[in-house]
């Protein structure tokens, strides 16, 4: 029954890409992970399970927005139904400044309008009327000025306040602000206004736990108003370039700090050298960062970090040997580093490791002896090295490996026997040019893949019959050319795809397109370079889940999609040509 | 129907409905009360007075009791609620937790 | 819900109406006279939270109530609960914990059911605890955290008491204890933490107490029966009133402090500990300590380590007790010898039967045990007895109950059992190569002189022996079998031929025995120069022979042949029953009165070898078919032979024995020679699947896959693999010179 409070936002998203270890952008094997995340909300909030009936809240609060407009004011209710109506009317973007009007004074708690359409200063006042009530504002992307920030002086209850992306926001505005001392949240990512001496508000925001400053170019200097905020547990200053080792200073006191991201800032080794007594830090994210091997001398005092990313330093060889020393570390990211395979003897001790990342370092076969007792390795990123087939013999035992990057490296054919037996093995990348028909018949008892990349392989149509093993693949790309439709139609059984990838196989024909029609999971697809007509769109029409079509250099226009989307295929949100 | 599975609900005007203590107990604040150790057992009243709910919205209250435990066995018909009603019934809703 | 604004209800004013319901509440608590609730009092208690919650700030008295809702709590309490357990002690103390509690829990219930409205929104909202954990905290805070100190010494003294054998309330135990484990709300810190740790000292120590008299005082068995006693009843104990999650940790102190504490100690009691126990056959005694030392982590390991000792001695005196009998008789006569390994064997047999027996019961056929028995029986069946290794016993214990006249005389039955006790026996031989030959040989004698007793028993033990060693292992075996059936249909059918073409027959009676090459022991072929009239004979089978089968080509082997011929001595003539040789020889006579020994070489072309064996036995032996010149016991090489015309005996028929030559030798020889081929293989194969291999691993290798048929010599192995180098199989390493490689 309808008994919970207003819904939370996931401000999660780009911390979660951390922990997982790699860093999205430049992670090749993550090339379906926005499937889940990046398309339009959905609508799970609503579901309720089977069998199980609306409730009467849910249907009133249903009825009323159907008809907002028919009621001048909720202040007569209790806020807590009230607040339900509110969300509602945001979730269905149903509210504007009119029907806004009607929540003045019903001291509601939360105010979740990011990205809302419309919201600019005139809003804020309906929002002050809240009072003391209000708990948590979010108006992140909004138009909304110092003059707007300036009616929440007096929601003294604040504890969370968002306002990413709000470009208008000043020094000035900061200053309305530094009084609410209930916060213990608060967000103002990518403000190009923001200076040393706005920042100076937050020293009186003494409860703050969490802060979340990333892509803000002009806060230096501003950091030594934390000095007093000895609850803050996590600092996001991500993409801040103006943040130098000065900067790292006043952290140093911040003794319950757990997280803190400082990645493409000009932190050096010496600015490191601070974050020693930080004995709570759990994550530290260095991306980006000229720092060199030797910042592990003052790293190897923090005993409770788990996860370190230290991707595209400037680390050698050179000192790597106090890698041994963080003993705790689940999740450690060395990619695009002038490292060697010699440094690998250091991790072998770290055997907490669920994840690592040595994307594009100078990794070859010998030194992966020393990953073989590992055993808790899940995630492991080897793309763009030097590791051939003999090198794969030492991950045969990694039992837990779920995901597996050999993308780019020089593994053949004869290899991929030795991966056979790992069978929690969820996701593969196998982009690799050398590897043929051969190679995947080798991989047929990984039954459990949900994911296999072998984009640039050499398969051919004989090959695609392996990949009837793969029961529960929802991501497959195959790209080598070698793809004619008769291959296409063994990939037609494959339920479970949500992504699939089929081209620069110069040789489909519309026909692929009809075999794969009961696919009808698909959310995105991709033929293009084939010779697709606007002809084969037709069957196209069963994949109602489809939100992502490309089909460039085929002979299908623009105008063909548009009115494919229109007619059949309403989830479709993005396609091209466009 | 024995008469202990029955439960009988008043109105602030006095009206009474007698309806299924299955039915009744859609509603968590009902179920609550009935559930209460070493209450309102045989040889006490099953009724229970609503000073605040009137005839109308007590009467909506029931249908919709009626019409959730339909819903659950897999009748998944639409519940119509009058616009007039809907403020007042939704109230009534919260404070007997349905 | 009426639209209409209620009147706003004060914080003063709805709390004192709340406190009258609080009251009530607690008056029924405490068995005072006090009805029911009515669904009235209940609806208006409700209502009353509901508005007080649901009103504008700053009517909105949630945060209060909520802090209110836990301090009526902490007065109840501090002000009724706590009072009335401070003057309480021990079980008293307990049983008014036991009542509190419960009253407790009844009271959260109504509560926090008033106050519902509390856990929608304003304790969801905020991750506050939720009402329910607010009461229970609220007990944990204010009367365990008090009392749990005492409380725990009032029970683990209870169950002291029990343990000395006093009557306790059991039902009681059980309810504190549940306190203990409720107060975690899921968790079971509390129980571990404040209570079982406790407990477990005190166990650990009372049985530390109790062990270190008992050791000292007790017999082996009698401890053990302790033992077993005590950790029955902490079982139960855990079952009636502990939590089951105790009964491990339980479990494991007492056996710790009873038995792995004073294992060897226990174990090893002079005069009734496991020695004596296995020595005096206490086999209930034993198997309690089987059940006991399971237990305890590595416990069974020191009982297997003396069960092996015991068997070892047992097994080894045997042997000694065989030599010493073989070498007090050896200056008698060898068959007694031979019947001295023969009773040798029948008591390993029996040792064997004992303590497998023991195995299944006493130690419940744990692998431990079966391991022991192995090895023990291992040591001392490889040792051999006199000269002869076991693998020749055993085969001649086998040849004595399978020939007519062994010299056990058993019946069908017993026949079959102590077969299969033979072959399992046979498990601890590491020549079982070496058994088959020998047995082969007995075999093949048993079968061609027509010594085998009974057809049936010779199947029935080849199907045990395949079952323990392999197909391949009896192969031959069965050939040689089935050979001497398919030659009786042979015979039959020569004796037709001959009936039906009489032209042919030689005018002598003529038994062929034809065997398949391969499934017999190797034997002399075409050596001796036959006399003229056998000559016939083989030609006319031949023929025979040929008529059946083409390109089948036979080959004679005399060595094997007997024949009877007519003596006609002047006293009398008499039937000899003689070897295909000693024929030959005698033969010779008939046409010359004087041989010499160079004469009669030339004529018969045999090996001196040969020659000397068959002249002693028609010159030197029992019976003087032939006379000597000069007259001595030995034969040499410049002695001439003349027909002895006066010989005679009291039997019209008389055998005239050739005595075998010694095989043993030739058998060892034999066995070596296919060792050699079965390491080639066994390398051959390893590097096949290998490709590359290191020395010592190739050598391991090689060692466990010929385990089961004979302990191959490393160096022998290392020689082979030389041999293969030289034969172009394997080539060497050349960075590497231990590393293999594998050709062709």
């Amino acid at each position: 029954m309808g008994g919970a409070c207003s819904r939370k936002r996931d401000q999660q998203v780009d911390e979660d890409n951390i922990h997982r270890g790699f860093s999205g952008r430049y992670c090749k094997s993550g090339s379906s992970k926005w499937l889940g995340s990046s398309f339009s909300r959905s609508l799970s909030d609503v579901k309720q399970g089977i069998g199980k009936s609306p409730s009467l809240m849910e249907l009133c609060t249903y009825k009323i927005c159907e008809a907002i407009h028919n009621y001048g004011s909720f202040s007569m209710l209790p806020r807590d139904v009230s607040q339900q109506i509110f969300d509602e009317l945001v979730y269905s973007q149903r509210l504007n400044d009119v029907i806004l009007q009607a929540f003045r004074d019903c001291a509601l708690q939360d105010l979740n309008l990011g990205e809302y359409p419309g919201f600019n200063d005139s809003w804020m006042d309906m929002i002050a009327s809240q009072g003391s009530s209000l708990l948590s504002v979010d108006f992140s992307g909004s138009d909304v000025t110092d003059a707007g920030l300036s009616h929440l002086k007096d929601c003294t209850g604040l504890q969370a306040l968002n306002f990413n992306y709000c470009d208008k926001i000043s020094d000035n505005g900061m200053a309305h602000i530094s009084g609410l001392s209930n916060m213990t949240t608060l967000s103002f990512r990518r403000n190009n206004m923001i200076t040393a001496q706005g920042m100076s508000a937050l020293s009186g925001l003494v409860n703050l736990v969490k802060l979340d400053l990333e892509r803000c170019p002009k806060i230096h200097g501003g950091l030594v108003h934390l000095k007093g905020l000895t609850k803050l547990e996590s600092l996001n200053i991500n993409c801040c370039n103006c943040i130098t080792d000065t900067d790292m200073k006043p952290l140093q006191g911040l003794a319950n700090l757990k997280a803190l991201q400082i990645s493409s800032s000009k932190v050096t080794d010496h600015g490191v050298n601070f974050l020693k007594a930080l004995h709570k830090l759990e994550l530290l994210n260095m991306e980006g960062c000229p720092v060199t091997a030797a910042c592990l001398e003052s790293l190897s005092a923090l005993g409770a970090l788990l996860y370190l990313n230290l991707s595209r330093c400037n680390l050698a060889d050179d000192g790597c040997d106090k890698f041994s020393r963080l003993q705790a570390l689940k999740v450690l990211n060395l990619g695009f580093n002038e490292i060697s395979d010699a440094i690998l003897v250091y991790l072998k001790g770290l055997t907490n490791l669920e994840s690592l990342n040595l994307d594009s370092c100078s990794i070859r076969d010998e030194g992966l002896v020393n990953l073989a007792g590992l055993s808790r390795l899940k995630c492991l990123e080897l793309s763009d090295t030097e590791v051939g087939s003999s090198g794969l013999r030492h991950l045969s035992g990694l039992g837990n490996l779920e995901s597996l990057n050999l993308s780019f490296t020089v593994v053949t054919d004869g290899g991929l026997r030795k991966l056979s037996g790992l069978s929690c093995l969820r996701s593969l990348n196998l982009d690799v040019r050398q590897i043929t028909d051969t190679g995947l018949a080798a991989l047929t008892s990984l039954t459990g893949l949900t994911h296999l990349d072998l984009f640039g392989a050499r398969i051919t149509d004989s090959g695609t019959n392996y990949l009837k093993c793969f029961r529960n693949l929802r991501s497959l790309e195959i790209c080598g050319g070698g793809l004619t439709d008769a291959g296409v139609k063994n990939i037609k059984d494959l339920t479970s795809l949500a992504l699939l990838n089929l081209s620069q196989n110069s040789h489909l024909t519309d026909k692929s397109l009809e075999a794969i029609s009961g696919l009808t999971q698909l959310v995105s697809l991709n033929v293009s370079n084939s010779r697709v007509t606007s002809a084969g769109l037709q069957h196209l029409k069963p994949l109602k889940n489809l939100k992502s079509l490309t089909l460039e250099s085929c002979k299908v226009t623009a105008n063909d999609l548009k009115k494919l989307q229109a007619t059949h295929l309403p989830n479709l949100v993005n396609f091209r040509p466009e | 129907m024995k008469k202990e599975d029955m439960v009988k609900l008043i109105s602030a005007d006095g009206f009474e409905f007698v309806i299924d203590e299955k039915a009744a107990m859609v509603s968590q604040t009902i179920r609550n009360m009935l559930t209460s150790p070493g209450s309102f057992t045989e040889t006490q009243q099953r009724q229970v007075t609503f000073p605040d709910i009137s005839t109308t919205i007590l009467e909506k209250i029931c249908q919709y009791f009626y019409w959730s435990l339909q819903y659950a066995s897999g009748k998944e018909t639409e519940f119509h609620i009058e616009p007039e009603l809907t403020l007042e019934l939704m109230m009534a809703a919260n404070y007997l937790h349905t | 819900m009426t639209m209409n604004q209620r009147n706003t209800i004060d914080l003063d004013q709805g709390w004192d109406f709340m406190q009258t319901g609080i009251t009530k509440l607690k008056n029924i608590l405490e068995g005072k006279p006090e009805p029911q609730f009515s669904s009235e009092d209940y609806m208006m208690l409700y209502t009353t939270i509901y508005n007080m919650c649901t009103q504008k700030p700053p009517h909105d008295y949630s945060q209060q109530l909520y802090d209110k809702y836990r301090e009526s709590f902490e007065d109840y309490v501090t002000s009724m609960v706590l009072p009335s357990l401070r003057e309480k002690h021990d079980e008293f103390m307990l049983r008014e914990l036991v009542k509190r509690w419960s009253n407790h829990k009844i009271m959260v219930r109504w509560l926090s059911r008033f106050f519902h409205y509390l856990d929608r929104y304003f304790i969801a909202r905020r991750s506050l605890p939720a009402l329910n954990e607010v009461g229970l905290t609220c007990f944990r805070d204010r009367v365990y955290h008090e009392l749990n100190g005492k409380v725990r010494d009032a029970v683990i003294s209870l169950i002291d008491q029990e343990r000395e054998g006093e009557q306790i309330d059991r039902a009681l135990l059980k309810n504190v204890l549940d306190i203990f484990v409720e107060i975690g709300m899921g968790q079971m810190d509390y129980y571990e933490n404040d209570f079982e740790a406790a407990m477990l000292k005190d166990t650990a120590a009372y049985y530390s107490r109790k062990a270190s008299n008992w050791i000292l005082e007790d017999s082996c068995p009698d401890y053990m029966l302790k033992s077993e006693e005590c950790l029955k009843r902490e079982k139960d104990r855990v079952a009636h009133y502990l939590h089951s999650s105790s009964e491990m940790k339980l479990l494991e102190k007492v056996q710790h402090e009873l038995l792995s504490v004073y294992a060897s100690q226990l174990l090893e009691k002079e005069h009734s500990g496991c020695h004596a126990l296995l020595r005096d056959d206490k086999v209930e005694d034993l198997s309690r300590m089987y059940r006991l030392f399971s237990k305890i982590p590595k416990g069974l390991e020191p009982v297997a380590n003396i069960f092996k000792q015991h068997v070892t001695a047992e097994g080894t005196a045997l042997v000694k007790q065989a030599e010493d009998a073989a070498s007090n008789k050896k200056v008698d006569k060898k068959d007694v010898v031979g019947m001295q390994e023969q009773v040798f064997v029948r008591k390993v047999i029996e040792l064997h039967d004992k303590y497998l027996a023991y195995v299944n019961d006493c130690f419940m056929n744990h692998s431990l045990f079966h391991k022991a028995l192995k090895e023990a029986f291992e040591v001392f069946c490889n040792k051999g007895v006199s000269g002869s290794s076991s693998a020749e016993l055993l085969a001649t214990f086998c040849d004595n109950i399978l020939k007519k006249g062994g010299s056990e005389k058993l019946s069908d039955e017993a026949i079959e059992e102590t077969l299969e006790k033979v072959v399992k026996l046979l498990a601890y031989i590491s020549d079982k190569d070496l058994f088959a030959e020998f047995y082969r040989k007995k075999l093949a004698r048993r079968l061609l002189f027509d010594k085998s007793a009974n057809d049936e028993h010779e199947r029935s033990i080849l199907t045990k022996l395949k079952q323990q060693c392999g197909g391949q292992f009896t192969s031959k075996m069965e050939g040689m079998v089935t050979d001497l059936t398919l030659a009786r249909e042979n015979q039959a059918n020569f004796e037709e031929y001959l009936s039906n073409n009489p032209q042919a027959n030689p005018g002598i009676d003529l038994t062929v025995t034809v065997l398949t090459t391969g499934f017999w022991p190797s034997y002399k072929s075409f050596d001796l120069s036959l006399p003229a009239e056998m000559v016939k004979c083989v030609e006319v089978f031949r023929e025979f022979y040929q008529t059946k089968t083409k390109h089948r080509k036979l080959t004679w082997i005399y060595s094997l042949g007997t024949c009877n011929i007519n003596g006609k001595f002047e006293p009398k003539t008499m039937e000899l029953i003689v070897t295909t040789y000693q024929a030959s020889a005698l033969l010779l006579f008939n046409a010359s009165d004087k041989l010499s020994y160079q004469e009669i070489m030339a004529q018969l072309n045999l090996s001196d070898d040969d020659v000397v064996r068959l002249l002693h036995s028609l010159s030197c032996a029992k019976y003087k078919i032939l006379n000597k010149e000069p007259n001595t016991k030995t034969i040499s090489h410049t002695d001439v032979f003349g027909f002895n015309s006066k010989f005679t005996d009291k039997m019209r028929r008389i055998k005239i024995p050739l005595p075998p030559v010694d095989e043993k030798k030739k058998v060892i020889e034999d066995v070596d020679k296919d060792r050699r081929y079965a390491i080639d293989a066994s390398i051959v194969r390893i590097m096949k699947s290998r490709k590359v291999l290191g020395y010592q691993q190739l050598v391991m290798e090689c060692v466990e896959q010929l385990g089961r048929m004979f302990k191959p010599d490393v160096k022998a192995i290392k020689k082979r693999i030389e041999d293969l180098i030289t034969r172009d199989y394997l080539e060497r390493d050349k960075d590497n010179p231990n590393l293999f490689k594998y050709l062709a």
